[in-house]
């Protein structure tokens, strides 16, 4: 009967966690390989509140799992991929995470607010 | 004391520092090529390569042979995203024999100091252009004669990059600006070196794709100008190689590793000067 009750407890605690994550799918122009990325994921995971990073090479996007707390513009992720050598695009930013064994919550990401995406097209 | 005294050893001295040029400071995905791809501002990257050459000719019936194994330890830094500096430190050994007579030779060989500017930039999704000349020099610490040439030397060159997530293509012209030490000057050179990678596995890239295997085409056209001794132009050195070097490359976030085997397909040197048979090239590059 403990065990059951601490489990449910880890469940809600682990529930609430995701609730509070967010991810931000970023895409960078110029990386061609995983060696290049990994300087970029490295100054991604430095950040405060930041989770878990991973990129896919072929869409040239960099997806990052934070708290909610954690907020990123496009002056500053400009200037990061900058100093990595890459182009910095645009970035968009769902609730939950579907990466690192975070997973998205469908019905959070049907109430992300319009103006938290910020699509390809709008910059550059 | 010279314990081959019945040969010149100004002929074994052009191989060993054709040989050193032949394989010149590298970096990123090419194996023997440099890159034009990016050093992060603020970021190391190691990288310890072995490259072991032999050459070998018969001359007036006696055998000629020299093993030349060198390892070297390379540094690169970002100074910022588009200004890289690199310094390369090798040891070096090597073994010659001339008939029954032998000797050898161990330790430091010359360091190389360069910088390289990335000049031109075009970004697209998974793909990148770039080009960016660089200089730099080379500076006598190894011993003269033997595990260096004893001179202060000059380097230059211009790398373009075409890169995609499928294939990547390095192609560098580089001279060489070599000058006098202790009656010696080991001629100037022209090179053109161009890479071919291409993704081998995975098949498709997704998101947790974490390593790709590349499959390496490289060749290297090399023009060497006579050396001078004592003023004096020796007949038996310079001259034109070309070089094919397949390999393969493992590169994963961290580290990249590559086995590569260079190899002659044009030795046109000059005179009787000692023709490299092939090299055996590996290295593993670490980013900090």
């Amino acid at each position: 009967m403990k065990s059951t009750i601490l489990l449910l407890a880890a469940l809600a605690l682990t529930g609430a966690a995701l609730a509070d994550d967010v991810q931000y799918d970023i895409r960078v122009d110029g990386i061609t390989c995983p060696f290049c990325v990994a300087t970029s994921e490295r100054a991604l995971k430095k950040i405060d509140g930041v989770h878990a990073v991973g990129s896919n090479l072929e869409t040239g996007t960099i997806f990052v799992c934070a708290d909610s707390q954690v907020t990123f513009t496009d002056t500053q992720l400009e200037q990061l991929f900058l100093d990595k050598g890459f182009t910095y695009r645009s970035f968009q930013k769902t609730s939950g995470c579907s990466i690192a064994g975070h997973e998205h919550d469908e019905d959070e990401l049907r109430d992300v607010p319009e103006d938290h995406a910020h699509h390809p097209d709008t910059k550059k | 004391m010279n314990p081959c005294p019945s040969y010149d050893p100004t002929k074994f001295r052009f191989t060993w520092l054709a040989l050193c040029l032949a394989a010149p400071v590298s970096w990123a995905a090419p194996i023997a090529t440099n890159t034009a791809l990016p050093v992060s501002a603020g970021e190391v990257i190691v990288r310890e390569q072995m490259i072991m050459t032999r050459s070998s000719d018969t001359l007036g019936g006696l055998s000629r042979q020299v093993d030349r194994f060198e390892a070297r330890t390379v540094l690169g830094y970002g100074l910022t995203s588009r200004l890289a500096i690199f310094g390369m430190l090798p040891l070096v050994s090597v073994d010659r024999t001339f008939g029954a007579a032998s000797t050898s030779d161990s330790g430091l060989g010359d360091a190389a100091l360069f910088a390289r500017y990335e000049v031109f930039r075009s970004d697209k999704p998974g793909r990148t252009i770039r080009i960016a000349p660089f200089a730099g020099l080379r500076v006598p610490t190894g011993r003269d004669g033997r595990t260096g040439d004893g001179s202060v030397d000059f380097f230059g060159g211009l790398i373009a990059t075409l890169a995609s997530t499928q294939w990547v293509l390095d192609s560098q012209l580089r001279y060489d600006l070599n000058r006098e030490a202790d009656g010696f000057e080991r001629g100037d050179s022209s090179r053109f070196e161009t890479s071919f990678q291409y993704r081998l596995s995975p098949g498709t890239v997704a998101q947790d794709t974490n390593a790709f295997v590349y499959g390496v085409l490289e060749i290297s056209a090399n023009y060497y100008e006579r050396n001078r001794v004592n003023g004096v132009t020796d007949p038996n050195s310079g001259g034109f190689q070309l070089y094919l070097t397949p390999g393969l490359q493992y590169a994963t976030r961290r580290w990249i590793a590559d086995l590569g085997v260079k190899v002659p397909i044009v030795n046109d040197l000059n005179g009787t000067a000692l023709e490299p048979d092939y090299s055996i090239l590996t290295s593993i590059r670490i980013n900090f």
